[in-house]
This record gives C-alpha cells, sequence and structure tokens, in this order.
C-alpha cells in the first residue's frame, strides 16, 4: 500500500470543500479562496482558483451571474446527502483502523459494545502493523493503566465533559499522596508518549470564578463527574495562553565532536529552538525555549550531553549546572579546598 | 524557478530536504552540496509553503536563513503531514475523481456508461480506456466496487459500512484525533479527519518527535516483508559519514526512542550472523526480497535479546557488561529520585546500601549506551564502577572535562 496518493492531497480536499459549499449556496472568488487557505497554503491558491475559475476545472462549477458559482455535480439526486462527494473508507484507511484496536490507548475512546461492533466490521480487514512489530526500548515502566476499568471510566468522564465543554469536579491525589477536590474546566489531554501518560490541561474553578491552570495526572484522579456549574461566559477553551514559556532561553554552544549537533538536533526537536553555526570556533549556538514547567527535565537532558555541549545561560540555569557538576566533582575526589 | 511546481511526484525528492530543515532549521544554500542551487531554491520554497506558519527568515552574511520555529505544546496536528498531501496529478485526475464520486453514488455503472454521462458536463471527455484505469485504480484504493454484470464491469462507490452511521463513528473520530498524532501512521489518521472536514480539539503533546512521518514509507515496505517474513535489501545512508550501502537481511522489529527521537530497523544481519539496528531515517529504497523460513526462530532470539539491550546495541563479540552506581538520594524529600531509577533503570536492580544511599546495578550488552542516561545524575553519584574499563574511563573524563567548564565561577 502506498501513503503518498493524490487523492489524501490537500489540493483535492480544498477542492472538495469548495464544491460541498457551492453546493449549499452559490460562492463567491473570495469564499473560494478562504476554503482553500483553511486546508492549503497560500501558493496553492495561486493554483487551484484560477484552474476551477477559468482553466481545466472549470466544468466542475456553474457561474451564476458575474461573482457567484455553484456546483455543477450532485444532479443525480445525492446533493442533499451529508456524503455528497465524501470519498468512502480506503483500504488504507481501514487497514490502519484495524491496527488501532490492539491499542489499550485507542480502546480507552469506547464502551465494550461499541467495541464489539468495531472488531465485527473489522473482523476480515488486514492490520497495517502489529503492535508487537515496535519495541519502544526507553519508554518508561510507569505508564498509564489503561486496561484498569476504573481509569478507562474516568478517562471517558473527562472525555464527555471536554467535548460538552462541561465542568468537572475531581478527587485528585497528588504526588505527595494528599487528597484534594477540585472543580476543573477540562480544555485538552496532553499525551506524551515517553513518560506513556495522559496528563488533563485545565483550569480550575471557585465558587464559580477562574482561578489556576493546573496540569493533573490522569493516573491519580481516583473519581470525577460532570458537575452543573455554568461556565464563566468569559473563559476562553484555547489553553496556548496558559501554555509559558521562559522569555529568556537556554543558550547552549554545540562542539563538533562524537555527532553532537545531530543528537542535539533531534533530541530537542520538540522544543521551539534556533540555531546557528559560529564559523570562527566552528561551533554551533543554539538558543531553546522552554515551559518552566519542564526546566529540570531539560535540566538533565543538556546535562546527558556532557562536554559536547556548554550551557552559557541563563545564568540561574547555568548556576544549577555548575552546582551539579561541582559536587560531581567533590564526591568523586573530595572538597577541593 | 519557472519550472517550480507547489506539488510533487515523488515523496523522496522531498523527505530529505525536509527532515534537514525542520531539525536544523538553518542551512543555507551552500550547505546542502548534494544537489543544484535550483533544487535547493525550489525545496525551500515548498518547504516555505508547507511550514508557512512556523518559518522564520533571517539576512546573514551567510546568505538568507530560513529557521523554523515550532513548539510542540502548541500544535494541533503535525505539520510536516502536508508532505504527504502534496502528490501531484494531472487536471484528468481530478476531475475524473469527483465526477467518478458524484455519478457512482448509489448507482453502478460501466466505463462506457460513466463516458457517456461524462459527456454532459465536460467537452474533453477522456477515453474509454482512461477511465476503465481510473476505475481499477480506485478498485485497488478501496474507493469502488466491481460487479460483473456479463460481460460488463459494473463499478460503484463502496457503500458504507452500517456502524458509519451509528454513534460509535462519533467516537471513533474522537479516537483518530489521537491516534492521527500518537501512532504510527498517524498521517493516515489525519486523512480521516480531512475526510470529515474535522480538526484536533481535544489534544496535545509532549515529547511529540514530528519528524518520524518522513520514514512512514520505508516502514510500511519493511511491515510488509515483516509481516510476510521476507528478506529486505535497501540503501543505507550513513549521516556521519556520507557513505552509501547496500544491506540485505531479515527485518524483524522496530526500535523505537522515546526520549531521543529516532526509530531503528531491528534486522538479522546474516553475513555476521548478528542482530543489528540502523536507523529508518538513513533507509531508503527497500526492495522485498525471499521468504525466511527461520524467521520465527529468529524473531524469538530477539525478544530474548533485547531485554538486554539498553538502546539498540547488541554489543561487540565480550561477554555481558555491568554497570554499578552508588548514588546519595535523600529518602525524605528526593523520593521523586528514586521512583526516577525505578521507571527509567530499564530492570537494573535498585537496592538501598545504608540510609540516603541506594545501589543501581545493570547488566547489558554495551554498557557505552547507558552513558547518557548515568550523566543525568550528574552531582549525585557517590560511586561508579564498570566491567567495561573504556566506559568507565570515557565517563570520567567527560566529567573532568564538564568540571573544566563549569567549576570556575
Amino acid at each position: 500500500m502506498e501513503l503518498f496518493e493524490e487523492i489524501y492531497g490537500s489540493y483535492f480536499q480544498a477542492v472538495r470543500k469548495i464544491l460541498t459549499d457551492a453546493k449549499k449556496k452559490p460562492l463567491t472568488p473570495k469564499e473560494m479562496e478562504a476554503d482553500i487557505q483553511n486546508i492549503s497554503s497560500f501558493e496553492s491558491t495561486l493554483v487551484i482558483l484560477p484552474k476551477l475559475l477559468q482553466g481545466a476545472w472549470h466544468p466542475l462549477l456553474v457561474p451564476e451571474g458575474e461573482k457567484l458559482f455553484s456546483c455543477a455535480l450532485g444532479t443525480a439526486g445525492n446533493e442533499t446527502d451529508r456524503n455528497f462527494l465524501k470519498p468512502p473508507l480506503t483500504r488504507l484507511q481501514k487497514s490502519w483502523l484495524k491496527a488501532l484496536l490492539a491499542d489499550p490507548r485507542f480502546r480507552l475512546f469506547f464502551p465494550k459494545e461499541s467495541l464489539d461492533l468495531l472488531e465485527e466490521a473489522f473482523r476480515d480487514i488486514e492490520a497495517l502493523y502489529h503492535m508487537e512489530d515496535f519495541y519502544y526500548f526507553d519508554q518508561y515502566e510507569d505508564g498509564d493503566p489503561y486496561g484498569d476499568p476504573v481509569y478507562r471510566s474516568i478517562f471517558q468522564t473527562v472525555l464527555e465533559a471536554m467535548t460538552a465543554r462541561r465542568p468537572l469536579l475531581t478527587a485528585y491525589r497528588n504526588r505527595k499522596g494528599a487528597e484534594r477536590t477540585l472543580e476543573v474546566l477540562p480544555c485538552r489531554f496532553q499525551y506524551s508518549p515517553k513518560d506513556d501518560k495522559f496528563r488533563l490541561l485545565c483550569v480550575s474553578l471557585s465558587k464559580g470564578c477562574l482561578r489556576d491552570f493546573h496540569i493533573l495526572n490522569l493516573s491519580r484522579i481516583e473519581a470525577c463527574h460532570v458537575s452543573k456549574t455554568p461556565v464563566p461566559k468569559t473563559f476562553d477553551w484555547d489553553i496556548s495562553r496558559y501554555q509559558k514559556q521562559e522569555k529568556e532561553p537556554v543558550r547552549i554552544r554545540i562542539y563538533d565532536q562524537r555527532n553532537a549537533l545531530e543528537r542535539c538536533m533531534l533530541h530537542f526537536a520538540s522544543y521551539e529552538k534556533q540555531t546557528v553555526y559560529e564559523p570562527a570556533t566552528n561551533t554551533w549556538l543554539c538558543s531553546i525555549y522552554y515551559d518552566p514547567a519542564d526546566e529540570t527535565e531539560l535540566l538533565i537532558a543538556l546535562l546527558s550531553f556532557g562536554p559536547v555541549i556548554q550551557i552559557l545561560g541563563p545564568e540561574a540555569f547555568l548556576a544549577q549546572v555548575r552546582r551539579r557538576v561541582k559536587r560531581q566533582h567533590e564526591l568523586f575526589y573530595g572538597l577541593i579546598e | 524557478m519557472s519550472d517550480y511546481q507547489e506539488l510533487i511526484k515523488n515523496f523522496e525528492r522531498i523527505r530529505d530536504y525536509m527532515r534537514q530543515f525542520f531539525l536544523y532549521g538553518f542551512k543555507v544554500r551552500r550547505e546542502f552540496s548534494e544537489k543544484s542551487a535550483r533544487t535547493y531554491d525550489n525545496e525551500r520554497r515548498r518547504i516555505e509553503s508547507c511550514l508557512a506558519d512556523y518559518i522564520h527568515a533571517d539576512f546573514t552574511s551567510r546568505g538568507k536563513q530560513i529557521s523554523v520555529h515550532i513548539d510542540i505544546k502548541q500544535l494541533s496536528s503535525n505539520p510536516l503531514y502536508a508532505a504527504w498531501k502534496s502528490k501531484s496529478f494531472t487536471d484528468k485526475d481530478l476531475l475524473l475523481h469527483f465526477f467518478l464520486l458524484d455519478l457512482l453514488n448509489g448507482r453502478s455503472l460501466s466505463p462506457a456508461e460513466i463516458c457517456d454521462q461524462l459527456a454532459q458536463y465536460w467537452e474533453e471527455v477522456p477515453d474509454l480506456q482512461t477511465i476503465r484505469n481510473k476505475c481499477r485504480e480506485y478498485e485497488r484504493l478501496g474507493i469502488l466496487k466491481m460487479e460483473k454484470s456479463g460481460k460488463s464491469h459494473m463499478y460503484c462507490l463502496t457503500p458504507p459500512d452500517p456502524w458509519e452511521s451509528t454513534p460509535v463513528f462519533q467516537e471513533l473520530m474522537q479516537a483518530v484525533k489521537f491516534c492521527s498524532e500518537a501512532m504510527p501512521f498517524g498521517f493516515v489518521g489525519s486523512t480521516l479527519l480531512d475526510r470529515e472536514f474535522l480538526q484536533n480539539d481535544l489534544f496535545c503533546w509532549k515529547h511529540y518527535f514530528l519528524v518520524h512521518t518522513l520514514e512512514d514509507q520505508v516502514l510500511l515496505s519493511i511491515l510488509d516483508a515483516i509481516g510476510e517474513h521476507r528478506s529486505i535489501s535497501f540503501e543505507n545512508h550513513s549521516t556521519r559519514s556520507g557513505n552509501r550501502t547496500q544491506i540485505t537481511g531479515l527485518p524483524l522489529q522496530i526500535f523505537v526512542s522515546t526520549q531521543t527521537g529516532r526509530r531503528y530497523l531491528c534486522l538479522y544481519y546474516f553475513p555476521k550472523r548478528r542482530f543489528n539496528c540502523l536507523r529508518l531515517d538513513c533507509i531508503s529504497q527497500v526492495k522485498l526480497l525471499d521468504i525466511c523460513p527461520e524467521f520465527e526462530l529468529h524473531r524469538e532470539k530477539l525478544q530474548k535479546n533485547r531485554i538486554s539491550c539498553w538502546g539498540v546495541s547488541f554489543g561487540g563479540y565480550s561477554r555481558m557488561e555491568t554497570l554499578c552506581m552508588k548514588l546519595s538520594i535523600d529518602e525524605a524529600g528526593e523520593g521523586y529520585i528514586l521512583e526516577r531509577l525505578q521507571r527509567e533503570g530499564r530492570g537494573g536492580e535498585i537496592l538501598k546500601v545504608c540510609s540516603n544511599t541506594f545501589l543501581y546495578t545493570g547488566t547489558f550488552f554495551d554498557t557505552n549506551e547507558m552513558l547518557s542516561w548515568v550523566k543525568t545524575f550528574t552531582g549525585r553519584i557517590l560511586d561508579l564502577q564498570c566491567s567495561n574499563q573504556a566506559v568507565l574511563e570515557k565517563i570520567t573524563t567527560d566529567w573532568e572535562r564538564m568540571y573544566q567548564m563549569y567549576g570556575e565561577e
């Protein structure tokens, strides 16, 4: 099977969007442009629009007056069909879905009866891959208990609240084992393949007012239910404003040793960063932007590179590195006078 | 750049460029020495177009510097999937696609009847053979279903399964929002969301390595070979030496690092009669060869052996190596360090030596692979012993160099 097929392409998708919208009501070129840019790049607009309006793809549209165009298709009586121009599921898509059915994380989303129905529906489909074909050798060993019925039930309740945009009342056990009750607005799940954990990004509510941003480990939510508390009208469900980054990035110098550049670029690929080459020293200077909550994680990841990188700043970050390195030296060789 | 086209015919053409731009984010034209300046310009433009929201351009003494700034935590979906959605096609391909979806919805037509119907809309209807070929292609993809009626081949859209019109489908789409990023071949999930005009609005990510998607076609070919128990040959491009070599072996499993962003093909290498791991991003031109009757035997051996791998190295020809690390951990206030040892120690033994002192002991094929992890405990290692002296010397030298680097304020 091929992944690289034109039917999955952004041009096909953009044209389908235009045609389905133009079936509902005639569109202006400006509206078509908006459809294209929601799906594809700006450059695509320069190709798709002229082809549809005056070029080779014009049979798909019918001009209505000077500035409006309706869809030429749908004459077979299927224009009201909600699946109008929606392609049937392909073999590749079905085969991928079949592969997912074996994954306990995928199964979290469904009650048992839905899983039974899907298993029956995909019985004769060959899976695109098998879980045992993959070995995640450095994944942490304390991942979430996806098969645990209590965990599954909590996941589904959180998902229900998030989808319905309702508050959630939770009993949460923190890292030190202390329990507390929190009413939260569940904004997004965060998943880390390294930790093999789901976390809930949420904002707490108290007496109907917005309080703090929290990241809750899903496995530490002991019980929860959707609450009837009204959501404050001013609340913005977009969590990006809560996900802060330190103003000053960590700056490192990468030496041309032990393939450090490539290793660093890969290891820190999930961070926003900027790297420039310094010809005079044949080194690379890299600035890594990070969430303050991840500072320790970033610090130990940088230490793992040893002397093939040098941490240059900011000063408070550098002081932590100095302290650890000095302490290590003292542990091995005793105090230096 | 008059010959620039946003869409491409061959994915391999964009794979390497996109990987390098995304990872390094700072390469200028002359650093891409393997291809011409025009190729660089075209590929750069294509990537700038795909990743438009994340591209920053700076003009420096070294020329125009493109950098890609992506904060993974802010992403809903992998922007590199755009590469998979950029396959070129002809005008006829696009027109036939939409006409077939319309004409064959709820009814069956032969290619000749399709031809007649098309004439109502389209002045330059393709010839019968083109329509036949397209129908066959769509049947292969699963979009069309063919039934014989006398001598005619009748085509209709593959009817949806009954479950597609039940609430299970909505549940499925929520799961796909997660799986389109978190599972192998997530790009396929992204096409399912496209089909419904949906976007992920439920999940965000941490420790997510977007660049894996660029290896997925190679991965798919390898998984086909694993499924069929076949050997493969492929080209391996060493990123360090630049050398390209042809390798033949029996693929057994994909080793994935969730921490360093690398995926490896683990294969049985016949000439040396050993397991070997090679990076997926260095592999291209995979060819499936003969079925190997001993596949199950080799895979069983791998399952037994891999617990002795710290990472992806099966070591040299020496015996197993042992590393012991004595750590200072304040039991009252640093329980999280003990938790780290347990979850990251890959089965190594942890013993309490005395109050606030713990001993980690691990025995693996290649302790050299452990050193990055050991260095994450810098500042609390009381003693380190290793049966491989070279490994011990390497890390003590590293700490000495780090002390020179950071010791003086």
